[in-house]
């Protein structure tokens, strides 16, 4: 199969009326993606979002009011007070977990206190402590999108991908000693290895297609999958004729450098292998850059998210929607005042309504993804069927700067394993990991005992009327 | 009278926690100090003076800044580098003992800081640790820059590379720039679509650069690859360039020439070439040769001074072994400030230093308050001036947009242009990008611009917030009984919580001072209807009367701007953040320029001759 820029340009439609410039919607420009080559059912794709600053719903009084998570445990909840109600076409597919704690991300030392911004997103995928540092020697855990990509990201060509919102350059933004890394990202292959974070929907369309191709006639293409592969090759003896010259820790740096590489030609063997299956598939248009609005923004993401799933070219993903510490005003919410200050609220009831807008604005970006997945069939049902969307963040009230009763919720149904349409209200003091250990066995990764501070996994199924 | 500040229940600002965590790599000095200050205070009336003032919350129960000076003794022999510099660090700024405490004589504290600087410099000279980095890769600047000036293309680094990852301060610290599949998918695909456009019909003037012969039969075409491929490993490789190398790409060449044209096996050659660790890693060999060492050495001050690899003097000059004293380093390094494309200088390392990537406005005001200060900067460099013309100079650069806002008349048209500004305008604590990126959308902020100015300037960043602190939106209204606040009204009020004075009276008066300019650093003379009142006191007990008294107590504690300084430009130029083992180097940086009338200059040749930068970086062994 090959795939060829044959699908019709919805930018070329546009310039065509004299439209203004729009982001062309990748979903519509892929008709021939669709391939389902295997008659197994595929393994459950997971995307797993972050968004900071806790929710209004967490502080007391948002509590009260049922900001975040509905009154009613069970299956017969009421979304309208929360900020989830954006999502409630989709309320059958929804697992909303509430009244669970991040621990790991709260303060163990005096040094450590007043650091909650800069370390709790390195907690959300991971669930570990994040050790007190500003160097190169980083420690949390390996997160939970990067634990299933190791177990099925093997038979994509890409075995994960990572993508955010916001940009990662604010000044003095880690002068906190902790390291950049645990604030700019979300995804840690390892305890050691936070993973970068793309912002520009190019270089994600890059990563994506340029393995696979750019469009081209497909002699030329082939062609070009053949120059590099034989430059990277080159690059494994080029590679270790220079390690002659350099001390122990850069021969290492440079073997790192060799993996990777290796990673990259396992990647191009998987296009060819797809290549090689005969049929043409179209790809689409590449987008320009970073949109300023933010739901254009989130929306072309999750545009290249569903293109990616559907031509299997990736089957995990971990995004992260904001940055800690962010003043990023969003107009569409109703909300007029920065992120940051907004989420101080100072526990005052008109200030948690406030911020509550901002929740309910986040949140309902969800629905544009929750909608397309919902469109896409896959194997025998959807793609929604198939896969597991995780929201949430590892702040609580943020007023507080705590990380009890975090938002989270879970939406698909992992192939069946995943009923949906339930608000599980968990006893008070159970970690998220819980939850997110029930998660990685509905993914049919059954076999892992402990995830971060887990204690049990949670039965994503059920939900116990008494702790209500 | 004397009495001692309460300092278990935040009445004193646990400041400095931010300085340097407890990591444990790193360097130090550049040469033996120059002789230290001779003090006349022994070691006995050392510790006495830091019992009497210090130990009483420095003590091992309250540990105050987690710092305890109980039993402290300077003259054990186990007494910590550190600790000292800690010290050293509090107490030349004058912000220790806090306001509201017991004092000593200013000349007892000066004497005492003088004996530890003293003995942290001859501690320091004893064990030189030039520190280590690994080799730095391209970052997405330096990354553009090259390219530029490989085969003249434009690029955006932006849509090619992943975001790189700061630490202390900038985008070019080498051990925290992790390898990802990500990452080298994205120098793949620039290679291949950066070698693609350069050669593309209708790209002269990249075709041009790289097309250097253009054969006219079969017979000269390897020859006239051989030249062009040339000339592309010497810029690319910076120097580094061996038979092995020349072979390799002359393979690709003949590859893509064997399935084309010409051209093709030239694209092909340049794009295994932009992916080479050559191009893309700064790599140093361990096995040492003089001119192995010269090598590495003009590209390291390349990439410091250009944030590009080294021009055609240079690696003549390294090829000659005349890169090799430090004159000759200092020499090198002169000339090429004095070059154009010092411009990095202004607009990466003082941009990154001064934080002007939170000015986020990207109207054309924006962008030329950004462009002001890069301008203003260039001019120094260009100039040599002394680096505390930043604080204290009358001359910029407006067009005309900027100069309507600030109130000048007679500046025409979008270019730039040399403006004596008038003295309200002094200094970058006159300029609309430092006061638009500390200020909060329609209001200023004097807490963020105290902040930028402890950080920023001095050195001495404040802790951040405690949890539970209400921002000042919510905390207090801005009218009390009918009548309208101002923003340092509102912030005075915020301060009488005694959980937030302890700091706060420490960060809010510089910002105080600036409360004359507008949160986009227009002029008034009226806030929310309150007349302005610009006056406060700086931690040190100094009256600051509006930003003419902020300029005049930074000139006061010049030391610890111009300090500050050296170490922004000595992390830049490393590669590395520094740590406590490098303050000998930077003290006797700011010693010497001291001497030449701190010109920029003479930081940067203090820099570059200095041991951190001049030692190849070092391996542990595993």
């Amino acid at each position: 199969m090959f795939i060829t820029r044959k699908s019709l340009s919805r930018r070329a439609v546009l310039r065509g009326l004299g439209a203004a410039v729009a982001l062309p919607a990748l979903d519509a420009m892929t008709p021939a993606m669709a391939f389902g080559r295997t008659t197994a059912r595929p393994a459950p794709r997971l995307i797993c979002i972050e968004m900071v600053h806790g929710a209004a719903g967490s502080s007391a009084l948002g509590a009260e009011r049922h900001l975040w998570a509905p009154e009613a445990i069970g299956r017969e909840f009421d979304l309208t007070p929360t900020s989830l109600n954006g999502l409630a076409a989709f309320r059958e597919h929804l697992t909303i977990v509430s009244n669970t704690d991040v621990a790991c991300a709260e303060p163990y030392t005096a040094r450590e206190i007043g650091g909650d911004h800069f370390r709790s997103s390195a907690v959300y995928l991971t669930q570990a402590h994040p050790k007190l540092t500003d160097g190169a020697d980083v420690e949390a855990g390996t997160s939970l999108d990067q634990i299933y990509a190791s177990r099925v990201g093997r038979d994509s060509p890409i075995p994960s991908m990572q993508m955010c919102i916001e940009d990662v350059d604010q000044g003095g933004a880690c002068g906190f000693p902790y390291a950049c890394a645990y604030t700019d990202s979300i995804s840690w292959a390892s305890p050691t290895q936070p993973l970068p974070m793309i912002r520009n929907p190019r270089v994600v369309f890059d990563e994506m297609f340029g393995v696979l191709g750019s469009g081209e006639a497909p002699e030329q293409q082939r062609a070009r999958l053949a120059d590099d592969r034989s430059i990277l090759d080159w690059l494994g003896t080029a590679i270790g004729r220079l390690s002659r010259d350099l001390g122990a820790a850069d021969r290492r740096r440079l073997a790192d450098y060799l993996d990777n590489i290796r990673e990259i030609e396992r990647r191009l063997q998987a296009v060819e292998a797809f290549n090689r299956s005969g049929e043409t598939r179209a790809l689409p248009t590449a987008p320009a850059g970073v949109p300023d609005s933010f739901t254009e923004h989130v929306r072309l993401m999750f545009d290249l998210q569903l293109v990616a799933l559907r031509s299997d070219i990736t089957r995990v993903f971990a995004f992260k929607l904001g940055r800690d510490n962010s003043n990023r005003v969003y107009p569409e919410s109703g909300c007029t005042g920065a992120f940051h200050p907004t989420s101080h609220h100072s526990g005052k009831i008109e200030k948690i309504l406030d911020f509550a807008k901002l929740n309910h604005f986040h949140v309902s970006q969800l629905a544009y993804l929750l909608e397309r997945m919902r469109d896409t069939p896959d194997h025998d049902g959807t793609l929604l069927d198939n896969s597991v969307v995780l929201y949430g963040s590892p702040m609580g009230d943020s007023n507080l700067h705590n990380h009890k009763r975090v938002p989270f919720l879970i939406a698909g149904h992992a192939g069946g394993r995943i009923t949906g349409g339930l608000h599980i209200k968990a006893p008070a003091g159970t970690p998220l990991a819980n939850a997110m250990l029930g998660v990685l066995h509905a993914l049919g990764a059954d076999d892992v005992g402990q995830f971060g501070d887990s204690e049990a996994a949670l039965d994503l199924n059920s939900f116990n009327p008494r702790s209500a | 009278m004397t009495f001692r500040v309460a300092c278990a229940i935040g009445g004193v600002c646990l400041m400095g926690a931010g300085v340097w965590a407890e990591q444990p790599a790193a360097p130090a000095p550049a040469r033996a100090p120059a002789a230290a200050p001779q003090t006349k205070m022994t070691d006995a009336a050392q510790n006495a003076l830091v019992d009497t003032y210090c130990a009483t919350c420095h003590d091992t129960i309250t540990k105050s800044g987690d710092l305890v000076l109980e039993r402290f003794n300077v003259s054990s022999p186990l007494i910590s580098a550190e600790l000292i510099e800690k010290m050293i660090r509090k107490l030349r700024a004058g912000q220790m003992p806090p306001g509201g405490a017991e004092r000593p004589e200013p000349e007892e504290i000066a004497a005492l800081v003088d004996a530890l600087e003293a003995r942290a410099d001859a501690m320091g000279a004893r064990a030189v640790d030039p520190g280590e980095r690994p080799f730095p890769r391209l970052n997405r600047a330096e990354y553009a820059r090259v390219v530029k000036d490989l085969v003249g293309v434009d690029i955006d680094p932006a849509a090619i590379l992943p975001p790189d990852t700061a630490s202390g301060g900038f985008d070019n610290i080498a051990d925290v720039q992790a390898v990802s599949p990500a990452l080298i998918t994205a120098y793949l695909r620039g290679a291949s679509t950066i070698s693609r456009a350069a050669l593309a019909p209708g790209a002269a003037a990249s075709r041009g650069k790289i097309l250097t012969c253009s054969p006219r039969t079969a017979a000269e075409e390897a020859k006239c690859a051989e030249a062009i491929v040339g000339r592309l490993m010497s810029v690319a490789y910076r120097g580094a360039a061996t038979p092995e190398d020349a072979a390799d790409a002359l393979g690709f060449y003949q590859r893509g020439r064997a399935r084309g044209t010409f051209e093709d096996g030239i694209q092909l050659a340049l794009q295994s070439i932009l992916v080479s660790p050559r191009f893309l890693f700064r790599l140093e060999p361990a096995t040492a040769s003089r001119e192995r060492d010269d090598v590495a050495l003009a590209s390291r001050l390349s990439f410091f001074l250009w944030s590009r690899g080294p021009d055609e003097t240079l690696m003549a000059a390294a090829r000659r072994g005349a890169l090799h004293t430090p004159a000759e380093l200092a020499a090198a390094a002169r000339r090429m400030i004095a070059d154009p494309r010092a411009e990095a200088l202004s607009t990466r390392f003082a941009a990154q230093w001064l934080r002007l990537q939170d000015l986020k406005d990207s109207s054309p005001l924006g962008l030329a308050m950004r462009r002001e200060t890069e301008l203003v900067i260039a001019d120094l460099i260009r100039r040599d001036g002394s680096v505390m013309e930043l604080i204290t100079s009358n001359r910029s650069f407006l067009n005309e947009r900027l100069a309507t806002h600030y109130g000048i008349p007679n500046v025409r048209g979008e270019a730039f242009r040399a403006v004596t500004l008038p003295d309200n305008r002094r200094g970058l604590l006159g300029q609309g990008s430092i006061l638009t990126l500390t200020s909060l959308g329609t209001r200023t902020s004097p807490v963020l611009r105290g902040k930028w100015v402890l950080d920023v300037l001095l050195g001495t960043p404040p802790p951040p917030p405690p949890p539970n602190v209400p921002a000042l939106d919510e905390s207090v209204k801005a009218e009390r009984n009918g009548a309208p606040l101002s923003t340092r009204q509102r912030v005075e009020e915020h301060r009488k919580n005694p959980s937030c004075s302890g700091c706060h009276r420490v960060i809010d008066p510089p910002g105080m001072t600036l409360e004359n300019f507008g949160p986009t650093g227009a002029w008034r003379a009226e806030d929310n209807g309150v007349a302005i009142d610009p006056a406060a006191d700086l931690y040190d007990g100094r009256r600051m009367d509006g930003a003419a008294g902020l300029r005049a107590a930074l000139v006061v504690h010049q030391d610890m701007v111009l300090r500050n300084f050296t170490q922004q430009l000595l992390t830049y130029a490393l590669g590395r953040r520094v740590s406590y083992k490098d303050m000998p180097a930077v003290r006797a940086i700011v010693r010497a320029a001291a001497a030449d009338n701190n010109r920029f200059s003479a930081f940067v040749a203090g820099v570059v001759t200095s041991a951190a930068f001049r030692s190849a970086s070092p391996q542990k062994e595993p």
